[in-house]
């Protein structure tokens, strides 16, 4: 039984490969071929039928040589611009909202996570109802609601640039809060009770002992969030930003007979962002779940250093944007922290507003029931209110 | 204020009207993508190579483009297609439909290829997320069920039909249901299409003033419609998640 494999099974074994292959390869190159043959064959209405080998193979040829021209000769349009330089402006400003938007997001999502976690209503009331109200309306609307709604604020403060990434912010910053408030929660109780009894503070257990060990739980769902993110940006187009959808979709209405060369330039830069992101999350998933995660050196401090490091790569990438020079910078600086002036007013506002809904019912359920109990019972509850204190 | 309360009250039928069209959209997106997800589901788990990674190679690209690019591609893209190369008009067939019916006063003025290709756009869309739910759940079968019913002597497609999809179904509902919640919340989409869900109708009223309150009014008024549906659903979710637990917990 253990002797090698014969020589025949083992070409056996190579050939059933090669078929499989060779099946793969026509399949997939007839699927594609003839997709492609359609898109072509439906732009440039040119003669004669899509199952004759010869027509699909002149619209595919067709097809490809133009998509390659696109990327590689970087075609023209009418006023000069070539269209690759569109797709790049588009594809930086993707990137710049995605890593602008996410590490606000994350800070602004531990602070609503530990709010929610509190003992006391009057904390946990607006983060929940902040939380629940963020999550379950469309971020769309959102987004309308802020950049069509709030247009009595003056042009410099609220701008497509700030509501845009107002509107990313604020909609994660719910997402993130259930991710870190999972994570913490996940933890052993004996942690926070172990640095309580070493004499740290909230924040000092909170530096030192919660967070580092939060991070390994949190972080293959923020990378999933920050797919998400890549993906949900595209919103952005329809309040006049520049992202990659808005670049495709302005060169399908400017030239509509190149429209799904452009289409499929567009997706592949999408797919070519978020399929090698998507593998890194899985992986860092399992490796997190298999071996110990035990890194040297403070986690906290190198988390700020990821989070600072992506907001320095999206404003980067709005430097580049506009054209490198100190003036663009500065104007990036202020932009950026503008948005988060407005997210936090927008934050305070709505996390008053609905906390207040939810915080006035809630304490004057919690009163009426404090008195409709009998004598022995509130009398028995009180010292052990006072011990958990 | 008053302001206010004048037109809205006069518009909150139509608001309504939106909103249960808003719901429908969702329902009838669901199905499809349904349709689309078990059979994607079990093809992904499939032991032919070329089943395997046709499927995986549609749930890979659907979930890698964002859904509002996949949109225009159907709007902008297959409506021309289909026209051009098949003289397909969505239009015409759904006209033609209705007069069948003796029915055709129904149709709607702006014609309905914005909400077909849109629906399906979002079936298709939401298909390759439910496929990934529905790939979990099979897994999530125990293997011991399989190979029961393998000594059973019953055949592949019947052990996938009366073994193991009963039980994921049961698994998947949670999941399922919060993908759901992300689907009513993703018709907002179709405005792009000029379909006249909830949104658009919202937008379309709150366009036409300048009145900070009305629009506002509008606004709340919106956002408490997704907010009851979503959040009443998520609610759903939950009470599942913790049945779901329950059973697992006695089993």
């Amino acid at each position: 039984m253990d002797q090698a494999p014969r020589p025949s099974a083992n070409l056996q074994a190579t050939l059933r490969f090669l078929g499989v292959m060779l099946a793969l390869v026509l399949i997939f190159g007839a699927c594609g071929s003839l997709f492609l043959g359609a898109f072509d064959k439906s732009q440039a209405n040119s003669p004669g039928s899509l199952f004759d080998p010869g027509v699909l193979f002149g619209n595919v040829t067709h097809f490809l040589q133009q998509t390659v021209q696109i990327i590689l000769e970087g075609k023209k349009a009418s006023n000069g611009e070539p269209y690759r330089n569109v797709f790049l402006t588009g594809l930086l400003t993707t990137i710049q909202f995605c890593f602008l938007a996410l590490p606000l997001a994350l800070l602004f999502g531990l602070i609503l996570a530990l709010m929610s976690r509190s003992r006391l209503l009057i904390l946990r009331a607006p983060a929940r109802a902040y939380v629940e109200f963020f999550r379950n309306t469309p971020l769309l609307v959102q987004m309308l609601a802020i950049y069509t709604g709030l247009l009595f604020l003056p042009s410099w403060f609220l701008n497509a640039f700030t509501a845009g990434v107002a509107t990313l912010v604020l909609n994660y910053t719910a997402y993130e809060c259930e991710n870190i408030r999972a994570g913490l929660g996940a933890l052993d109780k004996g942690q926070g009770e172990a640095a309580a009894s070493l004499g740290l503070g909230y924040f000092q257990s909170l530096r030192h002992v919660l967070i580092p060990q939060t991070i390994s739980i949190i972080l293959p769902p923020v990378l999933n969030d920050l797919i998400y993110m890549f993906k949900d940006s595209s919103i952005l187009s329809l309040i006049t930003i520049f992202e990659l959808t808005t670049a495709t979709q302005s060169l399908v209405r400017r030239s509509p007979s190149l429209g799904w060369e452009f289409y499929l330039i567009g997706g592949s830069l999408y797919l070519l962002l978020s399929l090698p992101l998507s593998r890194l999350a899985r992986s860092v998933e399992r490796r997190l779940k298999s071996v110990a995660f035990a890194p040297k050196g403070d986690l906290t401090v190198m988390a700020l250093e990821v989070l600072a490091g992506g907001a320095a790569i999206g404003l980067l990438c709005g430097v580049l944007i506009e054209g490198f020079s100190g003036a663009a910078i500065l104007a990036q600086l202020t932009q950026y922290l503008t948005a988060m002036l407005l997210v936090l007013t927008i934050m305070l506002f709505t996390m008053l507003v609905l906390g207040a809904i939810v915080y006035i019912p809630a304490s004057l359920i919690r009163l009426w029931r404090r008195r409709n109990l009998p004598q022995s019972a509130s009398g028995a509850s009180q010292p052990s209110a006072v011990v958990a204190q | 204020m008053s302001a206010f309360w004048n037109t809205y009250l006069l518009d909150f039928p139509n608001l309504v009207n939106a909103a249960i069209l808003t719901v429908v959209l969702a329902l009838v997106a669901g199905v499809i993508a349904m349709v689309i997800a078990i059979p994607v589901g079990f093809g992904r788990l499939s032991r032919v190579t070329i089943i395997r990674s046709l499927c995986t190679t549609y749930v890979e690209v659907v979930r890698g483009t964002p859904l509002l690019l996949q949109l225009l591609v159907w709007f902008y893209g297959v409506r021309i297609l289909l026209l051009t190369l098949f003289h397909l008009n969505v239009d015409i067939i759904a006209y033609d439909l209705l007069t069948s019916l003796n029915s055709n006063s129904l149709f709607p003025k702006g014609g309905v290829t914005g909400l077909v290709l849109g629906v399906i756009g979002l079936g298709v869309n939401y298909g390759a997320y439910m496929a990934e739910v529905v790939r979990a759940g099979i897994l999530a079968v125990d293997q011991g069920q399989t190979e029961a019913a393998q000594t059973l002597g019953l055949s592949r497609l019947q052990i996938a039909r009366m073994i193991v999809l009963p039980q994921a179904l049961r698994l998947m509902i949670p999941p399922l249901t919060n993908n759901f919640i992300t689907l009513v919340q993703d018709t907002a989409f179709l405005q792009i299409l000029a379909v006249a869900e909830l949104s658009l109708v919202t937008q379309g009223f709150i366009a036409g003033t300048t009145n900070a309150t009305i629009r506002w009014g509008f606004y709340v008024n919106e956002l408490l419609f997704y907010f009851v549906i979503c959040y009443s659903l998520s609610l759903v979710a939950r009470w599942q998640e913790r049945r779901a637990a329950r059973i697992a917990a006695i089993a």
